[in-house]
Order: structure tokens, then C-alpha cells, then sequence
């Protein structure tokens, strides 16, 4: 069973400076005003005003960040994903961004946490024009930990498609069912329940600029790195990077994200990072 | 099958082909220096490789034999692009590119079949699993044996790489690769999914690696 999807759109646009217009919105989707961010960007936050996604919920985003504006999106809090009641009822997410020429966004949410009994299908494509430039970081936490719940829910399903000038850069779609296929297994996830990714990328940029990245940022994965906790930087097939990271505990991963941002948002677009104002 | 689509096959299918597959490890060699996978855990290790890489790979492999049929030379180097764009460690990317490119180049100069000719002689990007697939195709041979045998010959690479990786005998080596069947052939079948983020972590981990014995 789905019901209705609840529709939320909104644009960054750009003439002297970014403006946010949030051109629909529809419960539980809520997005009140944009801040300027210290570093230049307009922050948006995403609220979820029914606090989690429920199993028959069909959410669909668009985000447009016009030529040359500046955006910073993230959530007030983790994206809960609640028990599906019947078997036949998944909820979904899908995402659709626009990334202008010479815009630029960061999208930093909060963690996803899958509750015991959850299915979830989510489906996000990325587009950038020329020499447009994305940091988008996603974590996935195993499940509620503290309540003892660690891999109880039933299916994670995720599509990712990210393209530049028209080409595909980066495609990742999995399937988790912790039941059926134990994501212990060190072809999954081995003994680190905790995943991320933090994808870097500006359309045009030549290799050799990436694999330069590469490198100075996986100094900084080395670093932080031991056997609780793996970070790991590549190049992609052209115009970015990703960092991945695997963690037995969801708070290293998440402090480790930052710091990788703040060091690629300055290498990317000598900016000094500043976290979303909220409460962390 | 016929006799000699079997051979032919079989020939396609060594893993001793000279294509460069005995210098890389694809990622293990990092996930053997962190002391996760050892000789004990290896089947399993596979077992699960084979449900998510493997399976991916066999679907690639499928589609490219079923485009070489047609044939379809653009829809494949799109099919290649879209293979290209998944393999996010770029490691691992390139030698599955490098390799894929060799294996064209090698099968059209053995076979000197035109279509085969024709794709040795671009240089775009080709991946291993969609060059084995589509010289399968053009070769006439039956798509989900095709997968099943490039999986063999990719599953027989890795466990030779393990074996200068790790205390592995050659007995221990083979009683792996015989007790995998079933599972390469369940993964024979395809998926369009794959879920390896340890993998991938640390693939991208291995150009730091200390000391290395394997290009990728």
C-alpha cells in the first residue's frame, strides 16, 4: 500500500546573492526559512515533521541550486524509519537534485536509522552542470543500538546515481536484508556495523586534481584509521571523489565526516567549513 | 554445448590467460593486512564476494553477451561506462578496465573474429566481465554458462592471489574453489545490486598499504 507521495521542492536561486524559495511543500515536509551560513552558503534545513518516515510513506525531494548560488542543506535530526506493519508496505524516498553552472551545494544530514521490522526504498539521482560542485556525505547506523536493536530491519534498499556534464560518475545501488544476507559478512560490512560515504566532486575538474585530493585526504584517512574504525578516499572515473567509511561505533564516523569536509570543502573551494546551525 | 564451444570455453576461462589478472588483488590484499580475512574465513569471504561482486559482475557479463549477438557496439561501451561508474575504488576500476581491454585484444587476435577486430581496435573504456561476456556472445556462447565460467576463472584469480597472501595450500586452495559451485552459479544468475562497503574502503586504502605484492 502507498499513499500519496508527499511532494517537497525547493530552489536556490541566484542574482546578487542565494535565495531560497521553497516552491512546494506537503506534510510532513517542512523548510521554514534559508540562514546565510558563515562560509557563504544558504542553509536550509529540512524538517520531517512526523519525526520518521512510516512504511507507507512515499517521499519525493527536488532540490534546484540555480547557476552560480550557493546552498547548504541538512536535516534537524536522524531520518528514523519506522516498523513496517504488513509486508507488502515499504516506504520510499526519492531525491532529485540540480546542481547549476558554478553553483554549489553541501547536503550534511543526519544519520538513517532503520528500526527493527523497517523497509525502506530509497532512490536519489544527482545532476551537475559544468563546473558545478557537490559535498554529500550519508551515514547509515545498523539500527537503534541502544535499545538492543542492531540489524532487526527487514530491507534498505538504495539507488544513487550521480552525473556530470551528462556523464555517469558514481552509481551505487545495494539491497541490505540482514536476514537473509548477513551484513557481518566481510564482503558486506565485516565486524563495522556503522557505514558512510562523503562524496566530493566538481564537474570539469581534471584528474590529476583528484588524484592530488586523493592522496592529501587519505593521508588524513590513515591517520584516522585503527582497527574500530576505516576511512578509505578514491577518485571516481572523473570529476570527483568518494571517502567511505566503516565503524563498529556511529560517533567516530560521524566526527570523522566532518573533518573530511572541512578539508575538501577548503581544497574544493578555499572556504572554511562551518557545521549547520543546530543542536548537535 | 557443443565440443567445441566447450574448448573454446575452457580456453577463455583460464585464469593463467595473459591478461594481467596474477597482479592484482582487487582489494584483498589490504583486507588481508587488516587481519580480518585469513585462510579460515576465506569461503565464507567468497561465498558472500560472489552474492554481491560477483553477481553484479555475472549481470554485466550476461547483458554484454547478449549485446555482442545483436550486435550492439554503443549499447555495450554505454553498458561499459555504466560498469565503470559502479567499480567506485579506483583501483580496482582501473585493473578491471585494463584487463578487459587485454582480453579483447586477445581474443581478437587468436580468434581474428570482425567484430571482435573491430572492438579491439577502439579505446574506450572496457571492463573485464562485459569484455568476457561479449567475446562470449560473439563467440555464440550461451550467456549464464558464459557468466558461470568468468566468475570460475575471477573466483580461481583470487584464491591464486590469496595463496601469496596467505598460509593457504594448494589442496585447501582447490577444496574452496570446488565447494563454491553452487554459489557461483547461484551467482551466475545476475543482480543489479552489489553491497560491499568494507571492500570498497579498503580498496581505496591499498595505494598507502605499507608493502605491496599486488597492483590493485
Amino acid at each position: 500500500m502507498m499513499s500519496r507521495p508527499a511532494r517537497l521542492h525547493v530552489s536556490f536561486e541566484f542574482t546578487d546573492r542565494t535565495i531560497l524559495r521553497v516552491r512546494e511543500q506537503q506534510p510532513p515536509w517542512r523548510v521554514v526559512r534559508g540562514f546565510e551560513a558563515p562560509s557563504g552558503e544558504l542553509l536550509a534545513h529540512v524538517h520531517n515533521v512526523s519525526g520518521g518516515i512510516f512504511d507507507s510513506d512515499a517521499l519525493h525531494w527536488q532540490i534546484d541550486v540555480a547557476p552560480g548560488a550557493r546552498a547548504q542543506v541538512t536535516s534537524t535530526g536522524a531520518t528514523r524509519i519506522y516498523r513496517s506493519r504488513k509486508p507488502d508496505r515499504t516506504a520510499s524516498q526519492q531525491m532529485f537534485l540540480k546542481i547549476g553552472q558554478s553553483a554549489y551545494l553541501e547536503y550534511l544530514p543526519d544519520a538513517l536509522i532503520p528500526f527493527a521490522g523497517s523497509r525502506f526504498d530509497q532512490c536519489t539521482r544527482i545532476e551537475l552542470a559544468d563546473d558545478a560542485s557537490l559535498i554529500w556525505w550519508d551515514r547509515v547506523m545498523p539500527g537503534r543500538e541502544a535499545s538492543g536493536e542492531v540489524f532487526r530491519y527487514e530491507s534498505l534498499t538504495s539507488s544513487f546515481e550521480i552525473s556530470a556534464n551528462g556523464e555517469s560518475i558514481a552509481i551505487e545501488r545495494f539491497v541490505i536484508e540482514p536476514r537473509l544476507r548477513p551484513s557481518g559478512s566481510l564482503a558486506r560490512l565485516g565486524p563495522f556495523p556503522h557505514f558512510a560515504s562523503c562524496y566530493v566532486c566538481r564537474a570539469g575538474q581534471p584528474t590529476a586534481y583528484w588524484r592530488a585530493l586523493e592522496s592529501e585526504l587519505q593521508t588524513l584517512a590513515d591517520r584516522a584509521s585503527d582497527s574500530e574504525i576505516l576511512w578509505g578516499v578514491t577518485s571516481l572515473r572523473s570529476h570527483g571523489l568518494v571517502i567511505r567509511g566503516v565503524a563498529r561505533s556511529g560517533r567516530r564516523l560521524s566526527g570523522g565526516l566532518i573533518d573530511f569536509w572541512k578539508a575538501a570543502k577548503w581544497s574544493l573551494c578555499g572556504r572554511v567549513a562551518t557545521l549547520p546551525r543546530k543542536v548537535y | 554445448m557443443n565440443s567445441k564451444a566447450l574448448l573454446e570455453l575452457l580456453h577463455l576461462a583460464d585464469s593463467a590467460l595473459p591478461i594481467g589478472g596474477a597482479a592484482h588483488s582487487f582489494g584483498l590484499e589490504s583486507l588481508i593486512d587488516t587481519e580480518l580475512l585469513h585462510s579460515g574465513n576465506l569461503e565464507e569471504f567468497f561465498s558472500g564476494y560472489l552474492e554481491e561482486t560477483g553477481a553484479l559482475e555475472a549481470s554485466y557479463c550476461a547483458r554484454s553477451c547478449e549485446l555482442a549477438r545483436i550486435p550492439a557496439m554503443e549499447r555495450w561501451y554505454r553498458l561499459n561506462t555504466e560498469l565503470g561508474a559502479r567499480k567506485l575504488a579506483r583501483e580496482p576500476r582501473d585493473a578491471s578496465a585494463a584487463m578487459g581491454r587485454r582480453f579483447v585484444q586477445l581474443a581478437a587476435n587468436i580468434t581474428g573474429h570482425g567484430l571482435l577486430l573491430t572492438a579491439a581496435s577502439e579505446t574506450r573504456e572496457v571492463h573485464l566481465a562485459a569484455s568476457f561476456g561479449f567475446v562470449a556472445g560473439a563467440l555464440d556462447l550461451d550467456a549464464e554458462i558464459a557468466s558461470a565460467a568468468y566468475l570460475q576463472q575471477s573466483i580461481t584469480t583470487l584464491i591464486a592471489c590469496c595463496q601469496r597472501l596467505l598460509p593457504l595450500g594448494q589442496t585447501h586452495a582447490h577444496q574452496i574453489l570446488w565447494n563454491l559451485k553452487p554459489a557461483i552459479l547461484r551467482a551466475a544468475s545476475g543482480s543489479d545490486t552489489s553491497f560491499t562497503p568494507l571492500l570498497d574502503c579498503v580498496a581505496a586504502r591499498h595505494a598507502t598499504l605499507r608493502t605491496r605484492l599486488f597492483i590493485s
